[in-house]
């Protein structure tokens, strides 16, 4: 299983990665299938899936828009 | 020959620290890929090194980085501002200094939508520059649109007390911040800004070829009108841009290379000290208006220390003045500077006048033999 954080754009996906990055939290950017979305292009954060909770914490309070995805 | 001495830094910086071009030399030999359009490493690295940069202008005026849109200059910048949020027969109110990049966009869409247009004053007396605001003001008025920084003279709007009016009345405020974009600190919340216009090659000692819109955070981007659409590197299947900034708003690419040599501009401006820089240019604005206010036959306006200096010769046309000190190897510009509104109310349309813009690496030398030069020029019209 892949465990994913959609973001609206590249921009809020570096801004999460940031946040991230300074939590110590494993992950990497990712453009995602085109199929996922009925709007097509999204990049997301993959993601350890057992890091689930931290990273709904952080994202939290970022105050930033994401939908958790599992592949 | 002498060499150049450069004294045309209100139109563009120059030179531009080494540490800038090392930081485009970098980047372009090393990941240059198009950022936000992909997911290989090379595109990755370089959204992260946009991304960095937007942080950084957030950092600087108080944004948050997703706000930070990058365009290509800031007559763009200000052009998506002004017909972003222009509703039929609205009135928009903008200032006596005003730039070409203010004003042609503002007649434009007034033309194109019924809209009209008045002009409120600026001047020294902060009170009188709101009991101006106030006398425009209409039911219809959308906006309030003002340089922070004239690119004529030291004339300097009291951003704070304009974003409270524009908050107290229900305005957008928007702020045409190319002169004044790393010289001066600029808070977009303390004074309420909508809509920060910015150019990275100016103060900010970038290249040429990228600015930025930047959104305060009471703007909702879905409802500020697109006038470029294009591709986002997202949402690609609708017919309309994305909703959220800053993708709504950079259609195509984005102009990199230049927009990191911003980035590190305003690390360089931060490493030397923007206040520093400053003290720096009015120091050497009080050397020159010293010397020319001297010479006979030479008027100053607006004669207070800052980064321009405006003057011109009696007898001789401003173009010749430039020109005949491009001959002894000095830049300087001549002119209407883009400029014919703030020249009206200088009292200088339409002739114009010379202008000379410092910048953080003149010196005293370099404005001694500037003034011995139009010394030079005003003495040949003696009779």
């Amino acid at each position: 299983m892949r465990c994913i954080y959609r973001f609206p754009s590249i921009t809020y996906a570096e801004r999460a990665s940031r946040a991230l990055t300074k939590e110590s939290i494993l992950h990497k950017i990712t453009e995602l299938n085109p199929k996922l979305s009925e709007k097509g292009c999204a990049y997301g954060i993959e993601i350890p899936c057992y890091e689930y909770g931290n990273v709904n914490n952080i994202l939290s309070r970022l105050r930033v828009r994401y939908e958790y995805i599992t592949l | 020959m002498r060499r150049t001495i450069y004294f045309d830094n209100a139109a563009t910086t120059f030179p531009k620290p080494e540490c800038v071009h090392r930081a485009v030399i970098k980047y372009a030999e090393n990941y240059a890929g198009n950022p936000g359009r992909g997911s290989h490493k090379m595109s990755l690295l370089s959204s992260g090194a946009v991304f960095d940069v937007r942080e950084k202008l957030a950092n600087e005026f108080s944004a948050l980085p997703e706000r930070v849109a990058f365009t290509a200059n800031v007559t763009e910048s200000l052009n998506m501002a002004i017909k972003g949020i222009f509703e039929f027969g609205d009135n928009l109110l903008i200032s006596n200094m005003e730039h070409n990049a203010v004003l042609r966009p503002v007649s434009t869409i007034c033309g194109e939508k019924n809209g009209t247009y008045d002009i409120f004053d600026i001047v020294h007396d902060e009170e009188e520059t709101i009991k101006s605001l106030k006398s425009k003001l209409t039911r219809k008025t959308r906006a309030v649109i003002t340089t922070h920084m004239s690119n004529l003279c030291t004339v300097t709007a009291p951003l704070e007390i304009i974003g409270q009016f524009c908050r107290e009345n229900g305005l957008y405020f928007i702020v045409d911040a190319a002169q004044s974009a790393g010289r001066l600190p600029i808070d977009m919340r303390a004074s309420n800004i909508d809509m920060l216009c910015i150019t990275g090659h100016k103060s900010l000692y970038g290249y040429m070829g990228a600015g930025a819109l930047i959104f305060g955070e009471n703007v909702e981007p879905a409802e500020i009108r697109t006038i470029i659409e294009g591709g986002s590197g997202v949402d690609s299947v609708p017919l309309t841009m994305p909703e959220i900034a800053p993708e709504r708003f950079e259609a195509g690419t984005i102009p990199a290379h230049a927009i990191v040599s911003m980035g590190r501009g305003l690390d360089w401006v931060h490493y030397v000290g923007r206040d520093k820089i400053f003290a720096h240019e009015k120091k050497i604005s009080e050397v020159i208006i010293s010397r020319l206010s001297e010479i006979d036959g030479v008027t100053l306006y607006g004669a207070e220390t800052g980064a321009t200096v405006l003057f011109n010769i009696s007898g001789v046309e401003p173009s010749d003045v430039s020109m005949r000190l491009s001959e002894k190897n000095i830049c300087v510009r001549s002119g209407l500077h883009c400029a014919p509104l703030a020249h009206r109310t200088l009292g200088t349309f339409p002739r114009g006048a010379v202008r000379i813009g410092i910048g953080a690496f003149n010196t005293e030398a370099d404005a001694k033999i500037l003034c011995d030069e139009i010394r030079a020029i005003a003495q040949m019209q003696v009779p």
